[in-house]
């Protein structure tokens, strides 16, 4: 499994939408360990295309935690693993002294 | 020109050395190790004990990027912001209107930023002046090899660097920050005049007193030569 896109409630809507409330999206590695983590409010997923987007906010933190970003209104290609923020974009970077 | 060039911009070899206080202590085991930069302190115990103790580096402030717009390629693990970038970063702030940036792997840090189109960086050299830098591009690196660690920006388009000391312009600068060492190609760099003392602003000649000029005189006393008597007076 690369991606995992789970929601605390779902309502479907024609043409292959689905509008997801309480989005958690997860992405993972080859060795199954999270490569990311976002979480919105909510967005309208495109079961045809497997594009989910929103205009409210969203949250993005790397598996290991040390690289968060949010904002508001996103594009999320999942074929692609592309996230596009619209605005207001934030990115946190905790340094990691190797 | 090069030696001054590297005399003025090699400020920052002692920044290190300067910022860096480590206590050395061979006969107090409760020494206390204080050190302000992120390399490893080690306090040396007694000889009895014969042991090193080092110390876990103080956790350094997260970077933060602000922009208008982000793109985030997870297969490639690229993020790209568009739009009045701002970088605040503990050793530096920058500003650009693009900017791409490595996603590090777990554990490890960014290694590699590009940012272009009116970059401007302020930083703090090692003698804790503040340094203004533009350019048209800027591309940070970061990488070990073989046990060595370098860590560079390098301004191209047009590059400038305003300081106290002066102003460092060239085709293409190279801040290496590893051994705060400015480097230039076609280097140009006008020094500014220092006006800090109480004559500033003035003509009037500095308050020290001038460096004695060469006399044929022999060394000793003034008092050695005779002075004319003044002749009694009788009234």
């Amino acid at each position: 499994m690369k991606s995992r896109l789970s929601g605390a409630e779902a309502q479907p809507q024609a043409g292959g939408l689905v509008v997801i409330k309480q989005l958690k999206l997860e992405t993972f590695n080859l060795d199954g360990k999270p490569e990311i983590i976002v979480t919105a409010p909510e967005c309208v997923y495109d079961t045809f295309n497997h594009v989910a987007n929103s205009p409210g906010h969203l949250q993005l933190q790397t598996g290991d935690g040390k690289f968060h970003v949010e904002g508001d209104g996103f594009l999320w290609r999942q074929n692609d693993s592309f996230l596009t923020i619209s605005n207001h974009v934030h990115t946190v970077i905790e340094n990691t002294m190797k | 020109m090069k030696d001054r060039l590297a005399r003025n911009f090699c400020l920052i070899g002692l920044l290190a050395l300067a910022s860096g206080r480590t206590l050395l202590a061979q006969t107090d085991t409760n020494a206390v190790v204080e050190k302000a930069t992120n390399a490893a302190a080690v306090v040396f115990l007694p000889a009895a004990t014969n042991a090193n103790v080092v110390l876990p580096p103080k956790p350094r402030p997260p970077t933060q990027i602000k922009a208008d717009r982000g793109d985030f390629d997870w297969e490639l693990r690229q993020a790209t912001y568009h739009g009045r970038v701002q970088v605040d970063d503990p050793e530096m702030k920058l500003a650009s209107e693009w900017l791409m940036a490595d996603v590090p792997q777990a554990g490890e840090r960014v290694n590699h930023i590009v940012a272009e189109t009116n970059v401007v960086i302020d930083f703090v050299d090692g003698k804790g002046q503040t340094n203004h830098a533009t350019g048209a591009k800027a591309v940070y690196v970061y990488e070990v090899k073989g046990g060595t660690t370098n860590e560079t920006i390098t301004l191209s388009g047009n590059p400038q660097i305003d300081n106290p000391d002066g102003t460092l312009t060239g085709d293409v600068i190279v801040w290496d920050r590893v051994n705060n060492h400015l480097s230039a190609t076609n280097p140009r760099m006008v020094f500014r005049q220092k006006l800090n003392g109480p004559t500033a602003g003035t003509n009037m000649p500095p308050a020290t007193n001038p460096p004695a000029a060469d006399t044929t005189f022999p060394p000793g006393k003034l008092d050695l030569i005779p002075e004319p008597h003044a002749a009694p007076r009788n009234f």
